[in-house]
């Protein structure tokens, strides 16, 4: 991993201090004397967001949204209410109207006909095993009402950040992109980019979770540098960098300089792709993709839940659905990955129902473990809970979702894996992707191929068939099956490369997701 | 509910005011706004009594201040902008500050800020009374719909249904004296079936967002689509064609239409991104001589729907205006910073897509091909606005030889050039209404215009 400069932990931000000691006194109003056939928490979410934009047209945003939800469980239903009026008199009012609400529904004499939930106590997981990045942080004397704090380590104190500092990195980025093109334009003799657009963002979220048993918090910087070249013919290509960490980790690395300022230009002369089958090798971030809506998805609980994945019936038949390289993991609690000594955006210590991160194989050379869950998931299907209940936002409800999702690495350097290919192309950068639980199949997108031709790579570049992007997309079994080989990692733990992501659930619900993976050598997949 | 007097806000004015006489040198002018939101939440699942039971419940209180401020400084002039979430708990003044310091770090070319017009915006009805008057019991009653039409079905299986109802008010004033409120209504309706005898691999997944609870028909958008799942059958993949011929629904017309009207904004000729001018064609290479032409309208005025509304982004009166006639583009829309920055005349057009409908029914269209694949679903459209070009996995499609269904198709990939496919086409003669409310993914989207287009240039298909 690269070496770093000495980083200390994101702490709790004194603030929110006054809400966190109202918090176990809204979880009383709404469960005491109920305790035995209710299990109540609250969850508080803070994100504050800083983002300078350099570009023709520049602009800057800081943002701080902030809000609360109240749940209880009972009988098997959850029910919610969250609001952004966080004064401790309305909040007090406000719970005391809910738990009226609820003890109308559920008089004394009401018959439960589910089983009632028990969260676990600090022992209980620590018996379960925790990772030394929770154990170094957890106090002594642990009771349920000790104020736990996880950070993250970073470099650059994320509470120091400023909009003027994030202006002045993205316009020294753009500065830097726009003078690389204009080299590389004239060197290549080709026109000029139109326009170069540079991002730097950082988002500090808070979350905190206090249920009968824990009293936790967790303070997550996700940093993030991106930058697009668009050509004049309205061709672009873009170069993405960050993850879980501070300022530090927001830097682009010489590939993706080179993405946005040459490729942009060489997309404008790239030819069009034949539709049809072909070897193909996925880089990180497509490879990612096809993780993510391969068996991540289909690995969801709710999905499974609601009767609408192929993967219950796969798992409880033991079938195999895919060679002895389709290993794929779920990975909520990943700090460090590759070469990085930090973590992809989709990473936490513990989700947004209080359950801590542990990392989870859902496809095991092949062969299909139970689901990711969340809390009703997990008690509706009798399966493990995961940490992988997850809202966009406190506005929005709880679902399984995915936090990071890769493939395991394997032996082979990039070099070898092209040289193993006859003919085909090398896919590099994603362009979204699609799942379908019920169906097996996926989609993934790829921005463009490279070519490679008798284990060289022929420095040819091609879009879709109609000039747009490209869709690389296959029953998903029948894709497993034809992993030939993959790249390996330097990371101590094997963790290959996560890419910076989001996800949507269908076509809603966006929260932060990373996906990644080696680079795969595919047989072949229907691209078009 | 009258925003204008909320108790923060007019806090929040006066500190803006208090700010800027302090700092008058370099604060440029504001603009404030405040939203209200209640939304209510209902996952659920099928249920043989209830028809569909709610396993998570949520009632959603919502209410967010916004400020943007404008600061022109140092010589030549720039202008900057700053967008900042106001923080109730926090001291007002302060925040106010750090976001004409965060302004002061965007250099762009000054403008005039918008002034009030000579006539007052007209209000536009965008929220359903029935929704306004009482969310809960409007939530309650959509829910009574679904579950009662749930219970009755048993010719499939449904699987799971998603119920969000939502309300949401909102206000904004300027410094230069443009205000406005606005209440808005609208709901989320998704649900997912597949056909019996289990275990199958296809399901039908669908939503319905609507404004109101009439539009939204719920029971008979249920049967609507219980028809479509038992319309299902074996499928396999399309074969490979350079040259094919699609069927798309009035959901995709829409998504096309509004990329290519992406093109329109003058925003894109001054940010160097591909741009469309007046007098240009709306397609490529040379149009079929029995093909129909487009025609494109933006209205905001029109009631109960997702893109009406009294205003534009800036604050200003938003117009109807024809965009594109006989397949040529007859206006740029040209915000008042645009106008200032390119030299053109303002016109604030905005608002739903109108689109005259063709002179042939679905069928007929589908019997004038000798093949032809409707899309039914694609897994993910994906339309490139600079690029204009399009492409998804095909989740499902109903393949026809002149007009008969001669299978299913699932899987392979479908793309094409919208320019290109605008060349030679066909609308069919049913009108379509779809409203499709802002999320985290897209903007708002109304669209009243034909059901079904056929496609028979630029197409692309990779499959067998």
């Amino acid at each position: 991993m690269i070496k770093t400069t000495a980083r200390s932990r994101a702490t709790f931000p004194t603030h929110l201090q006054n809400l966190r000691t109202l918090m176990p006194k809204l979880v009383q109003i709404l469960e005491s004397e109920r305790e035995k056939s209710w299990y109540c928490f609250a969850w508080l979410e803070e994100v504050k967001t800083q983002m300078s934009v350099c570009a023709i047209t520049e602009s800057s945003q800081e943002s701080l949204d902030r809000g609360i939800v109240l749940r209880a469980l009972i009988d098997g239903v959850n029910f919610e209410r969250a609001t952004n009026q966080l004064d401790e008199k309305s909040l007090i009012q406000w719970a005391k109207e809910f738990r009226a609400e609820l003890d109308k529904k559920f008089p004394d004499n009401y018959r439960y006909e589910k089983e009632i939930y028990k969260p676990l106590s600090w022992s209980q997981e620590i018996a379960r095993g925790l990772e030394q990045d929770f154990v170094e942080q957890l106090p002594k004397n642990l009771e349920n009402k000790t104020e736990v704090h996880f950070g993250v380590l970073c470099e650059e104190n994320p509470e120091r950040t400023t909009v003027a500092k994030l202006k002045g990195s993205a316009s020294a980025l753009r500065a830097k992109l726009l003078e690389l093109s204009r080299t590389y334009a004239r060197e290549s003799q080709e026109p000029e980019l139109a326009e170069i657009r540079a991002m730097i963002r950082q988002e500090l979220k808070t979350h905190i979770f206090v249920d009968r048993q824990k009293n936790m918090s967790q303070t997550l910087p996700i940093s993030l540098c991106a930058a697009t070249g668009i050509s004049k013919t309205g061709k672009s290509a873009r170069g993405l960098a960050g993850g879980l960490g501070g300022l530090e980790i927001a830097q682009l690395s010489e590939e993706n300089i080179k993405e946005v300022t040459q490729n942009t230009i060489r997309l404008s002369k790239a030819g069009q792709l034949t539709p049809g089958r072909y070897q193909i090798i996925s880089g990180p971030e497509v490879t990612g993709v096809i993780a993510h809506e391969a068996f991540g998805h289909t690995q969801e609980g709710d999905t499974w839940m609601k009767g609408r994945s192929i993967a219950e019936n796969l798992h409880r038949d033991k079938r195999k659905v895919g060679n002895g390289m389709a290993s794929i993991v779920n990975h909520p609690n990943m700090f460090t990955m590759d070469r990085h000594f930090f973590g992809s955006n989709g990473s936490y210590f513990f989700d947004h129902e209080g359950e801590l991160g542990r990392v989870q194989t859902i496809l095991d050379k092949g062969m299909l473990s139970p689901p990711m869950t969340d809390l009703t998931a997990a008690r509706a299907l009798h399966v493990p809970r995961t940490a992988n209940g997850k809202r966009e936002s406190w506005r929005r409800p709880i679902m399984t979702r995915q936090t990071n999702t890769y493939f395991t690495s394997g032996d082979k350097s990039l070099e070898e894996l092209i040289g193993m290919v006859k003919k085909g192309f090398l896919a590099k950068w994603a362009h979204g992707g699609m799942e379908d639980p019920k169906g097996g199949s996926l989609t993934a997108g790829a921005a463009y191929f490279e070519e490679i031709i008798d284990g060289k790579m022929t420095g040819k570049i091609f879009l879709g068939p109609s000039g747009g992007h490209i869709e690389l997309s296959d029953p998903v079994f029948s894709m497993l099956e034809k992993i030939v080989a993959k790249s390996k990692t330097v990371n101590d733990q094997h963790i290959p490369e996560v890419k910076f992501g989001g996800c949507g659930k269908y076509h809603k619900e966006g929260v932060d997701a990373g996906c990644g993976g080696p680079y795969i050598l595919w047989e072949d997949i229907n691209c078009g | 509910m009258q925003l204008s007097n909320d108790p923060l806000l007019l806090k929040l004015k006066e500190a803006l005011a208090n700010v800027r006489a302090k700092k008058s040198d370099i604060f440029n002018g504001w603009e404030v706004s405040i939203s209200d939101s209640r939304s209510m939440q209902s996952l659920m699942m099928s249920d043989p009594i209830q028809g569909l039971a709610s396993y998570q419940d949520r009632e959603v209180l919502d209410r967010a201040y916004g400020i943007e401020v404008f600061t022109q400084s140092g010589e030549p002039k720039v202008m900057g902008n700053s967008t900042c979430n106001i923080d109730p708990l926090a001291p007002l003044e302060e925040q106010i500050v750090k976001t004409l310091q965060n302004a002061l770090q965007v250099s762009n070319r000054p403008w005039n800020l918008p002034t009030p017009e000579k006539e007052a915006p007209e209000a536009v009805l965008i929220a359903d009374p029935e929704i306004k008057a009482d969310i809960k019991a409007a939530h309650a009653k959509l829910l009574g719909q679904a579950s009662a039409k749930a219970k009755r079905i048993d010719i499939v299986k449904l699987n799971s249904a998603e119920l969000y109802t939502n309300i949401r008010s909102t206000y904004f004033e300027t410094s230069t004296g443009l205000k406005g409120q606005q209440d808005r209504t609208d709901l989320y309706f998704e649900v997912a079936l597949e056909k019996l005898p289990l275990p199958n691999t296809q399901e039908v997944l669908k939503m319905k967002t609507a404004i109101s609870i009439e539009e939204a028909s719920l029971p008979a958008f249920i049967d609507e689509i219980v028809t479509e799942t038992l319309s299902i059958d074996q499928a396999g993949l399309p074969k490979t064609q350079s040259n094919a011929v699609i069927l798309i629904d009035g959901k995709t017309i829409s998504d096309l239409l509004k990329n290519l009207l992406g093109q329109f904004y003058a925003h894109n000729e001054y940010n160097k991104l591909p741009f469309l001018l007046p007098g240009q064609k709306t397609y490529s290479g040379e149009k079929a001589i029995d093909s129909d032409k487009l025609g494109l309208t933006l209205d905001p005025t029109l009631p109960v729907m997702a893109a009406s509304s009294a205003f534009t982004g800036e604050g200003l009166t938003a117009k109807k205006g024809v965009m594109i006639e006989n397949d040529t583009v007859m206006h740029q829309i040209v915000s008042n910073r645009m106008g200032q920055y390119l030299g053109k005349k303002t016109n604030t057009m905005a608002g739903n897509i109108v689109v005259p409908p063709g002179h042939y029914s679905k069928d007929e269209l589908l019997k004038s091909v000798p093949e032809c694949l409707e899309i039914i679903s694609f897994s993910s459209l994906l339309i490139n606005p600079s690029t204009l070009t399009w492409s998804s996995e095909i989740k499902l499609a109903k393949h026809y030889q002149k007009g008969e269904l001669a299978g299913m198709i699932k899987g392979g990939v479908v793309s094409g050039d919208i320019k290109e496919n605008l060349r030679n086409f066909k609308f069919s003669s049913k009108e379509k209404k779809i409203n499709e409310v802002g999320n985290s993914f897209a903007s708002p989207k109304g669209y009243i215009g034909p059901d079904a287009m056929l496609i028979k240039s630029g197409v692309k298909i990779a499959g067998e």
